[in-house]
């Protein structure tokens, strides 16, 4: 099982799509500690986990995996949302690109669930305002 | 005819248990994938049948007795939705990291009956599970569950298995 081939497989999309952004958005991923500057600082987390791996499948293949993704956006708050959800329609475009791509000969193909959400929160210690969304993801390492 | 209906009738009631027996299965692994504290989460799952309400509540390891009977009529049985499991804590969309705690939400101070998973410090209004590497002069939080660990549950194919599990169980016995 190749657990990082299948982590850059969605990694990649997103944070080139963010940091395509003007001015780019910063993009934390897995046990990276999010330290925004300050409260006005957007920026975005990724987290992917890995639910079932080494699943058998119809075909050959055992390195099939499933997991969930979870991407949350940080944006100003009190601000109202549209920002929040400009920044979402970036991370959905991405993932829409990611499952309309061809399943390649070699490589990871990797498709995702539908999206649910975006679910909006904040508190009053919160600095941040935040957008969440997730999916659920069925990836293969093809030899 | 008689022979056919009853044929029908042990059909359902098969079907039925066999849906009970996958929310007690889901039920058991919500409860080992979740955090624990005092355990008061983990003992709050329950399952609600629409039309005959929920079973009395129970707590983990969850059995049968534990997920309320359904009926095997064929109105009741053309029911769409058959079981709903819920937490009933007060907290549970906290525990299962889909909101950020509230406002005066305190964590439990105690020492933990889970294995603590993660330690270190939770940004301000940082989720239950979002804990970083120990900041000097920051808070030491510790986290009997990853971060996302219902999600993960949910879309991460786990609970699809035990699907599975709870209908072999049934018509493979």
């Amino acid at each position: 099982m190749n657990y990082q081939a299948i982590r850059a497989a969605v990694e990649n999309p997103l944070l080139n799509a963010f940091n395509a952004l003007v001015p780019p958005v910063p993009v934390y991923f897995d046990n990276i500690t999010a330290v925004p500057p300050n409260t006005t600082t957007e920026y975005v987390r990724v987290n992917i986990t890995f639910g079932i791996t080494n699943e058998p499948t119809l075909t050959n293949s055992v390195d099939n995996a499933r997991g969930a993704l979870i991407i949350r956006i940080f944006t100003e708050k009190g601000r109202g949302p549209a920002r929040n959800q400009t920044l979402i329609t970036t991370a959905v475009n991405a993932l829409e690109t990611l499952n309309a791509t061809a399943k390649p000969s070699t490589g990871t193909f990797f498709r995702l669930g539908e999206i649910t959400g975006p679910i909006f929160s904040t508190t009053e210690d919160a600095p941040h305002f935040m957008g969440r969304i997730d999916t659920n993801w069925v990836a293969t390492v093809l030899t | 005819m008689a022979a056919l209906s009853q044929l029908e009738r042990d059909l359902r009631t098969k079907l039925n248990k066999s849906v009970r027996t996958v929310a007690r299965n889901i039920m058991n692994d919500l409860a080992e994938a979740g955090p624990v504290w005092g355990g008061e989460f983990r003992d709050s799952w329950e399952a609600y049948a629409p039309g005959v309400g929920a079973a009395i509540p129970g707590q983990y390891p969850y059995t049968l007795s534990d997920i309320p009977e359904l009926p095997v009529t064929k109105r009741e049985m053309e029911r769409v939705t058959k079981l709903i499991i819920g937490n009933r804590a007060p907290y549970a969309m906290v525990a299962m990291d889909l909101v950020a705690p509230s406002d005066g939400f305190r964590y439990p101070g105690y020492e933990p009956e889970g294995d603590v998973v993660f330690r270190g410090t939770r940004p301000e209004g940082g989720r239950r599970g979002d804990i970083g590497p120990k900041i000097p002069g920051g808070s030491d939080n510790r986290s009997t569950a990853p971060l996302d660990w219902y999600t993960t549950y949910a879309g991460g194919g786990k609970m699809q298995k035990a699907l599975e599990r709870g209908v072999k169980a049934e018509f493979q016995a």
